[in-house]
């Protein structure tokens, strides 16, 4: 290879950052102009938590601990929305609380509901298919709370109706304890693990994950070991949720389904990126000289 | 050392001590307690069946009745909600668990008096810089400011419509919504320069990194699965993907887990014994 192609080459390697950001930053954006699909493949951990949520009992609840705000919003509101999606379609009853990271997060999760609900499930009612009992501080402890008694943690709901008025919160005249949750879907950039110890390990209440994408790593051995029921992992879970949901890709509308073509280009701009990094600290090595 | 050390010190070994010892003492005498299933109870005793034997337990004020649900799982209740055929624990108390909802609603609290603190502390802070006119004073004005708009707009949060409502929405929707999500996708920016200007392959441990990085950055997204979904269903890139996620993955967070809570656990007995060194007291004493 001549002198001159090397030179060229390895210039590649010292490329200025800010062409990196513009590429990267085209690379998101383009799927925005252009809309296109791909083909999604379900993962397990996805699968596994469909049919969990899928199964549950009519006359149990499923506790949704949704404790994310606008930072985590892109991987977290999907993971939500699919889930919320279900279990109004499904008429599964679901309490929505929010543990111990952001005071935002009963708002988003209100969020999220009310565009489902205004959207698709007019018929849906607040206090009657679904309650948000609102932020709570406390980790274990309010767990372990919320397990024995829910009244314990919560006399109140988000709206500040209390959980005995049997006339705004039917629902909750049906809610005590862990025995009427079916299970526990906990929602955040980095889903607390102290639900296993603490909750299914006391009461064998099955729990699932949704987290970003970047945090998923560390839960995939409860998976294995059956002490999560099911995961959703960043942007491409709530994709594979939706894909479940809707088995025709013109009736999939979920935050996730709309951002995983970006986040492939994205993904991709990096690979390139990485590639081309590569190539130029070769090209540098036989020429003589690493820059 | 200054009272205020001992005194945390003390708080900090008394609430070790308690979760410790509440974890390990069971809640009933153990010689004194009987498991069995309920026959018949009244105000004064229960009688239980044990194996085959029948046996009356009385029921005093320090007499203490937990059910087992289904699970196994414990359940303290009263002796009129209990029915023929439960399964149920009855004995004499060692009162270290009948203070545990007591003693986790204090840590609560702290917990919520801790967010305050931190109010009360960003208050002193910036306050501070406006009365001495510290360089960018301004931008303390502005966290009051802040601070105001963000109580005021909470008030908002749940009513049914009004200016408050529509100041939240604002706030929430038009302010902190994008500002959040700004701020976290720059990581994106700098995770694609760090990725490009550090992943050399400079050694065979840096290609095999870099050959699991790439699979599983490219079956994470659909683009993985368009580019070989023509070959046989193991080698799609998803599903060698799934393989490095559960197993590999897997065993190197175990291993790495196990590290870090025997390194947990040592740094658990320096807190509780307050033997932690460099903490805000030492550097005050210095």
């Amino acid at each position: 290879m001549g002198k001159q192609m090397l030179n060229a080459l390895a210039r590649l390697q010292n490329i200025d950052r800010r062409w990196l950001y513009l590429t990267l930053a085209l690379a998101c954006l383009l799927p925005f102009v252009v809309k296109m699909r791909l083909p999604v493949y379900v993962s397990p951990e996805t699968r596994e938590l469909f049919n969990a949520i899928d199964r549950c009992p009519p006359d149990k609840v499923v506790l949704v601990d949704s404790a994310w705000d606008a930072g985590s919003l892109g991987e977290n509101w999907g993971q939500v929305e699919v889930v919320f999606d279900h279990m109004l379609r499904r008429g599964i009853k679901f309490v929505v609380i929010s543990l111990d990271i952001t005071p935002l997060g009963p708002q988003f999760a209100d969020k999220v509901i009310s565009k489902l609900v205004a959207s698709k499930y007019p018929n849906r009612k607040y206090g009657v298919d679904w309650v948000n009992l609102g932020f709570t501080k406390g980790d274990w402890q309010a767990m372990q709370q919320i397990a024995k008694d829910i009244r314990r943690q919560y006399k109140r709901d988000s709206r500040g109706w209390s959980l005995d008025d049997a006339q705004h919160l039917p629902l909750m005249q049906r809610v005590h304890n862990i025995d009427d949750v079916y299970m526990i879907y906990s929602v955040t950039y980095s889903p607390m693990e102290n639900w296993i110890p603490f909750v299914h390990g006391v009461y064998g209440t099955p729990i699932g994950f949704g987290c970003a994408g970047i945090q998923s790593t560390t839960y995939y051995r409860y998976i294995l070991s059956r002490q999560l029921v099911g995961m959703l992992v960043g942007v491409r879970g709530a994709a594979e949720y939706d894909a479940l949901l809707y088995p025709d890709p013109a009736r999939r509308t979920s935050l996730g389904t709309h951002l995983i073509v970006p986040q492939a280009f994205g993904h991709t701009a990096i690979i390139l990126a990485v590639v081309l990094g590569n190539i130029g600290f070769f090209a540098a090595r036989r020429r003589g000289g690493s820059r | 050392m200054s009272g205020r050390r001992r005194l945390i010190a003390a708080v900090t070994f008394l609430a070790g001590l308690y979760y410790f010892l509440e974890f390990i003492v069971p809640p009933t005498v153990p010689w004194r307690t009987v498991r069995g299933e309920v026959v018949r109870v009244g105000p004064k005793a229960a009688v239980l069946r044990v194996g085959r034997r029948i046996k009356t337990v009385p029921i005093r004020a320090n007499t203490i009745i937990y059910r087992e649900r289904p699970t196994g799982a414990p359940e303290k209740v009263d002796e009129s909600v209990l029915r023929r055929g439960d399964r149920a624990v009855v004995g004499p108390t060692t009162y270290l668990s009948d203070w545990v909802t007591d003693v986790n609603n204090f840590f609560v609290v702290l917990g919520a008096m801790a967010w305050g603190m931190g109010l009360m502390s960003l208050w002193m802070v910036h306050s501070a810089n406006i009365r001495k006119r510290r360089e960018e004073w301004y931008g303390s004005v502005l966290f009051f400011a802040a601070v105001a708009v963000g109580v005021i707009a909470g008030l908002g949060y749940g009513s049914a419509g009004g200016p408050l409502k529509r100041m939240n929405d604002v706030v929430v929707n038009d302010v902190l919504r994008p500002m959040g999500s700004t701020v976290f996708s720059l990581l994106a920016f700098y995770m694609a320069s760090a990725a490009y200007r550090s992943f050399r392959l400079k050694s065979r441990e840096a290609l095999l990194m870099m050959g699991s990085a790439f699979i599983v950055m490219l079956g994470q997204i659909p683009i993985g699965l368009w580019l070989t979904h023509r070959l046989p269903e193991p080698l799609w890139l998803p599903v060698m993907s799934q393989w490095i996620l559960y197993i590999a993955n897997s065993a190197a967070v175990r291993g790495m887990w196990f590290g870090m809570m025997l390194g947990a656990i040592a740094v658990g007995l320096r807190f509780w014994l307050s033997l932690e060194r460099g903490a805000f007291f030492d550097a005050k004493e210095l």
